[in-house]
């Protein structure tokens, strides 16, 4: 099992949804930390546990970006397998993802409606017809 | 000469029903005092009880009513306000696990619009959004400020029926 937190593994802060509306945003978090992890349990057939407590709190939208992303790069089915959330602090976010954001997300993947990127970012993995690709899917909507 | 005793005992002269009677009296008489001592001391510390939870459920309607204030002032720093939520949201939980334990008509989610639909209004304002990387006190619009007066105005009663709940328990 791969275990991360996000006090640990990103910021004691994290912001709001993208990376240029504030530092520390869910775009950010999901592009250096999240995507990658899940790549690596999905790889090694592990289950990835996400620990949300003691940062200093979320605004939700972080969240329903960073769990969203997952969900349109790796599919519902992969997400709710291979992810197990910890919210012991406030168990109301752990409702909030596996209750609403997944689902939200999925919807939006099926009508093949593209994330938001609002800054360049590395090749991240995508599962297409079952196959984990590296590239970079979307790129900033030009101002 | 023999000696003769000058003291009447009054219970030689006691009929069976002076003997019921007396009976009586000393079961009222402890009954009574079980009353005094047992009922009232649970009723005290129910009371007693009620009136902390009470007073709980007002100081936080007075942490909501002094974050409103601020928001309306646009005294509201924006990096302030989430982990301010985060810390009201653990005590509210906390405190409506035992009121809900306790009183069983009491929904542990009551204050959900509070805990959740207030954050959500505030962090996903667009003057919020804007605003939130100069680390200043939040400007907020007269539209804004109007969905803050819409979500008390619609939620205020909330911690009033949770304390007229309490208070009617039994």
């Amino acid at each position: 099992m791969i275990t991360i937190s996000v006090l640990e593994n990103f910021s004691e802060f994290p912001a709001l949804r993208h990376c240029n509306i504030s530092d520390n945003s869910g775009e950010e978090f999901y592009h250096k930390v999240l995507n990658k992890v899940l790549k690596d349990a999905y790889e090694k057939g592990e289950k990835l546990t996400v620990n949300l407590d003691n940062t200093a709190g979320y605004a939700s939208s972080f969240l329903d970006e960073a769990f969203g992303n997952l969900v349109y790069d790796f599919t519902l089915d992969v997400v709710k397998k291979n992810i197990e959330i910890i919210s012991y602090q406030e168990p109301h976010w752990k409702d909030m993802i596996e209750n609403q954001t997944y689902m939200q997300w999925e919807k939006r993947r099926k009508n093949n409606q593209n994330p938001k990127v609002t800054k360049n970012h590395e090749a991240w993995f995508r599962l297409e017809n079952n196959q984990l690709k590296s590239k970079i899917w979307e790129h900033p909507a030009a101002v | 000469m023999g000696t003769s005793c000058c003291c009447i005992n009054p219970f030689d002269s006691f009929t069976n029903a002076n003997w019921i009677a007396l009976v009586g009296i000393a079961v009222n008489a402890i009954l009574a005092f079980w009353i005094v001592r047992t009922i009232q001391n649970k009723l005290t510390n129910k009371r007693v009880l009620k009136d902390h939870f009470i007073n709980e459920v007002k100081e936080i309607r007075n942490d909501y009513k002094n974050c409103l204030n601020n928001l309306y002032l646009n005294q509201t720093n924006a990096k302030i306000v989430i982990p301010w939520f985060k810390l009201i949201n653990i005590k509210i939980d906390d405190l409506m696990i035992l009121i809900s334990q306790k009183y069983k008509k009491i929904d542990q989610k009551a204050l959900n619009p509070y805990q959740n639909e207030l954050r959500e209004l505030i962090t996903e304002n667009e003057d919020f959004i804007k605003q939130y990387e100069s680390g200043k006190q939040v400007n907020f619009s007269e539209i804004s400020r109007n969905q803050f007066i819409k979500f008390q105005q619609k939620h205020n009663h909330l911690f009033n029926d949770i304390i007229i709940k309490i208070n009617d328990a039994e």
